[in-house]
């Protein structure tokens, strides 16, 4: 993907060097650029999740960004290093109107967690997390490249792009190995190795005619999972009534299958500008897991309908289809990796679902006043599902109709509000998290207090209720109270501009949810049990400050320190549960997390000449796991972050 | 397929055949907005007078027109970008009343003295007062006629439907950033979406903040089907862009949660790691029987199975095979 980029870069600058020798004739030239160098050093203590998507080594820093139009030719070309593994570089460039290419590329390094088995919590199982030292990281690259070429002289394109994923490294593969029927659980932790690559080309033609413009997409997608695609594991005998695996060997486990597919995709719109505006596109996709055989096809079919019978009055209609075909292999049969001969066999696979989704939605959006808008909508979704009846507890059909209302005023201009409410109910809903009714609300004002002083405050809060969760055991079981949820989000900013060269910024968001259901269970004799009305809650609150000034005209100073603190827990109540051990903890106590996290920032920009100016930059990040059980999946961890860099600009 | 091949070939065929045809490039709308088309030609007793008379003539704009001419718009300034032309007075309307009694002699003047020499610039369409509409249609006239590709679901889109203009987001004078760059698009989103910038602040989220991920992977400012702007068809079509291992198909699917990565998933952030919408087990609970617990008080028996879900169930997007029972996801 580095050298497609590359590659890019050169071809772009192959017409621009022609341009180059015409220079003095063309009466149009505009030129910038700039240059930085410099040097980043990083450190941490403890985990590196204080720092989650850094690369931990002292490194060069550097880039630059090039911006010519020496007419025709446009060029503008940004990179960034960080680091060898993280990087950016963005490619405009285009001659007239007939060539127009984009190439985006960028590099992320993310540090995982490597996280902790349970060592204490079984009696008779193996635990292996043998590789409790081992760091997992991950580098992404993700590239996207787009090429338009026009017509001469008319609205016709000729366009591709491509879309490239790359993932590398090394991440921890958590399975379960042994029986893992009626007896021991084996639970391991090993080291996998990554490879894989997504590539997703598109190639199309657009063009207008008169008040249609209508276009044609050709898509194709490949991902191959290099590394370790197949893990396996000497999977002993299980127990006896296993119903699928029930002999010894060495399996794979854990499969990721390469998979390809195609997309077709029509678009016809009229012209945007009129009163009356319809669009419509259909697009048809596949997908095949070259693993299995098992495929999936997709189809989309939108139209939208815009009519503004008056300026004061918009209305909207927009119907979108979607129906979704999976067809999976009836048997499956799984073969010893060194003995081909060994295999054992599912011999009824149940058949995934299928479904046919239809969404219709009309909004009116309504001016009385120059000062006020209105906005009602309407929608009107059916699911309608195959297959649904092997999976006991997953409706046929659903139903959904909502309704929002919203309103926006500004009777002064230095203030605007904003206020939205919705109202959802479904009838048959296929999941316990699908709500019977649920109903929203959002508020918001932006206020400029003063020339220098401005606020925006923010509220939006959820509520759901269910009655009647679905749980299946071979049998169907429902909840004798209802699942309630609640969450609202408070959000307020002020900033303030304190003196020409001094400003200061002040964030506030606090967050806090509940649910409260019914959990289903089974006690020792196999007999079905609930914990009734336990609730989950979650807690998290935010604040952030800025602080920018110019000290002098050459200098600029900037600081920042953001602080969040969040929770989350769930109570239950049942003997079975709450009962802990030396050994074993409550059963609470897995969803049991507080963290805290500070950010401190300073930094200084001098400008040393008039094109020449030093950066410097100083980030310390402290991440706290409060609660610092193993089952959170996180633990505390400090890093330190500076640089300097000097940047040099012309033009 | 075939009928898919047809309608390339005939959109091809129409395309060649009508392209010497003068009045089929022209983009009319079926029924033009008359009142908004009113309100952005601006002063009909003013004539046209050339940029010359705007940028260049004037010392007040001297830092904007330099920044105009590093954009794209800027370059359309002159004819050898070998663009459609455009100039201030396309978007801004006739110029010759705003500059009426001023004289470069004047300009030179008070640039001598330190003033600006103002424009009677109310002559102007008064941009800022304009309904958002009609401050849309400024761009929208000419970006029709060009076939702008990804304006298709802009109409119905959610942020035109909300009032969201094309200045909104798109600094017209501000060089290259009149292509908003890719890596500082959230400062730009969060101006709007201020509550939604506090979910990147949680423990676990995407990250936007630190400029590897950007809005627009998955988000179409522009409008699409989605309710969110998605810039695809679905939830799944979206995320799978980049987690195309998840992708499947599989031969032992999660239901059609997979289709939904919100069931589990809180794309922005979320206290929970991996973006999980709520700690496990609780999680899954709120879905499945728990297994069993042994009898009561066997907390022993219960710490066997009653742990992190995805300690055992490790394959949950989906699996090939089919372990000891049977698509449980364990293998």
């Amino acid at each position: 993907m580095k050298k497609t980029f590359i590659i890019l870069c050169i071809l772009a600058l192959i017409p621009l060097s022609t341009a180059y020798g015409d220079i003095a004739e063309l009466e149009h030239e505009s030129l910038s650029s700039s240059v930085w160098l410099g040097y980043r050093m990083i450190d941490y203590i403890d985990s590196k999740r204080a720092e989650e998507f850094e690369y931990f080594e002292n490194s060069v820093i550097g880039g630059l960004e090039y911006r010519t139009f020496t007419l025709p030719h446009r060029l503008h070309l940004e990179f960034d290093l960080e680091n060898q593994y993280d990087y950016f570089g963005d490619l405009s460039y285009a001659y007239q109107d007939f060539i127009l290419l984009r190439a985006i590329h960028r590099n992320t390094f993310h540090n995982w967690t490597n996280i902790e088995l349970d060592p204490t919590g079984t009696n008779t199982a193996t635990v292996r997390w043998d590789s409790a030292s081992d760091i997992y990281d991950t580098r992404t690259g993700i590239t996207d490249v787009s090429l338009r070429l026009k017509a001469p002289d008319y609205p016709v394109h000729l366009f591709a792009s491509a879309h490239l994923v790359s993932k590398e490294g090394t991440k921890q593969q958590i399975f379960a190995g042994d029986q893992v029927f009626r007896g021991n659980v084996d639970r391991n932790s090993e080291e996998r190795d990554i490879d894989w690559k997504t590539q997703e080309y598109k190639v199309g033609v657009n063009g207008h005619i008169n008040w249609i413009e209508a276009e044609y997409i050709y898509g194709q997608k490949t991902f191959t999972a290099g590394g370790d695609a197949t893990m396996v594991y000497a999977y002993p005998l299980p127990s006896p009534g296993a119903p699928i695996r029930n002999i010894a060997g060495d399996f794979p486990h854990n499969v990721i299958p390469d998979t390809k597919g195609t997309s077709h995709t029509v678009r016809v719109h009229t012209n945007y500008t009129g009163k009356l505006v319809a669009t419509g596109s259909l697009s048809t996709k596949n997908r095949e897991s070259d693993y299995s055989g098992a495929k999936a096809d997709y189809v989309t079919g939108t139209t939208a309908i815009t009519w503004m019978p008056i300026t004061k009055l918009t209305m909207f209609l927009k119907y979108k289809y979607d129906k979704k075909d999976i067809e999976n292999p009836d048997t499956v049969t799984i073969a010893d990796v060194n003995v081909p001969a060994n295999t054992y066999t599912d011999p009824a696979v149940r058949d995934s679902i299928s479904s046919t989704t239809s969404r219709v939605s009309l909004t009116a959006r309504y001016r009385p006043s120059k000062i006020a808008t209105i906005r009602a909508n309407i929608t009107h979704e059916t699911r309608t599902r195959e297959e649904e009846e092997q999976w006991h507890i997953v409706p046929d059909s659903t139903q959904m109709n909502s309704f929002y209302l919203s309103a926006d005023a500004s009777p002064v201009k230095s203030m605007k509000f904003k206020l939205k409410y919705g109202h959802e109910s479904y009838t048959d809903p296929g999941y316990n998290i699908i709500p019977d009714s649920s109903q929203a609300l959002k508020a918001s004002m932006s206020w400029l207090i003063h020339p220098n002083v401005s606020a925006l405050l923010s509220y939006s809060g959820k509520w759901q209720d269910r009655k009647d969760l679905l749980y299946y055991d071979g049998s169907v079981n429902t909840s004798i109270n209802n699942r309630e949820v609640g969450s609202n989000l408070y959000f307020g900013n002020i900033s303030f501009l304190i003196v020409n060269d001094t400003s200061l910024t002040l964030s506030y968001a606090h967050l806090n949810s509940e649910i409260e259901e019914d959990l289903f269970f089974h006690d020792g004799g196999g007999a079905p049990t609930w914990d009734e009305n336990t609730p989950y809650k979650e807690i998290a609150t935010n604040v952030a400050a800025t602080l920018e000034k110019r000290m002098t005209d050459r200098l600029e100073l900037s600081t920042g320190v953001a602080y969040t603190h969040s929770q989350a827990s769930f109570e239950v109540d049942h003997a079975n549960l709450v009962n802990g051990t030396a050994t074993v903890e409550p059963v609470s106590q897995y969803s049991e997390t507080e963290l805290k996290e500070i950010v401190y920032s300073i930094g200084a920009s001098y400008r040393i000449m008039k094109d020449l100016i030093i950066d410097g930059y100083y980030k310390y990040v402290d991440f706290n796991d409060v609660d610092d059980n193993i089952w959170d999946d996180v633990e505390d961890g400090t890093a330190q972050t500076f640089f300097v860099k000097l940047t040099k600009k012309w033009g | 397929m075939v009928i898919f091949r047809r309608f390339v070939l005939l959109l091809i065929i129409a395309a060649v055949a009508l392209a010497g045809c003068e009045s089929m490039k022209a983009a009319n709308p079926i029924m033009p907005i008359k009142e908004y088309e009113r309100m952005i030609i601006g002063r009909l007793d003013a004539d046209y007078v050339g940029t010359q008379s705007c940028l260049s003539a004037c010392h007040f704009h001297d830092q904007r027109q330099k920044d105009f001419e590093a954009s794209t718009m800027g370059a359309q300034l002159s004819k050898e970008s070998g663009l459609p032309l455009v100039n201030c007075e396309s978007c801004h309307g006739p110029g010759s009343l705003a500059i009426e009694n001023l004289t470069p002699e004047r300009v030179k003047i008070d640039a001598m003295e330190g003033k600006q020499t103002e424009c009677n610039f109310k002559t102007f369409i008064d941009m800022k007062n304009l309904p958002p509409t009609a401050k849309s249609l400024i761009c929208l006239k000419c970006h029709t006629a060009n076939a702008t590709f990804n304006l298709h679901d802009w109409n119905a889109g959610t942020h035109n439907i909300n009032d969201v203009t094309c200045s909104d987001c798109h600094d017209i004078h501000a060089g290259p950033d009149l292509i908003v760059r890719p890596r500082k698009t959230f400062e730009m989103c969060f101006k709007c979406h201020a509550d939604v910038e506090a979910s990147f602040s949680l423990p676990s989220h995407h990250p936007v903040h630190e400029e590897r991920v950007f809005c627009s992977d998955c988000h179409n400012p522009h409008g699409t089907v989605t309710d969110k702007q998605l810039s695809e068809p679905t939830i799944k079509a979206t995320c799978t862009k980049c987690h195309a291992e998840k992708e499947g198909p599989f031969i032992y699917e999660h239901a059609e949660n997979t289709e939904t990565c919100t069931t589990c998933h809180s794309p922005h952030g979320s206290i929970s790691n991996n973006l999980l919408t709520v700690q496990q087990p609780f999680l899954c609970l709120q879905c499945h029987s728990g297994h069993r617990t042994g009898a009561s008080g066997d907390a022993v028996s219960r710490g066997n199975r009653w742990t992190r879900c995805t300690d055992c169930h490790s394959h949950i997007h989906g699996t090939d095979t089919p372990g000891v029972s049977g698509g449980t996801f364990v293998q």
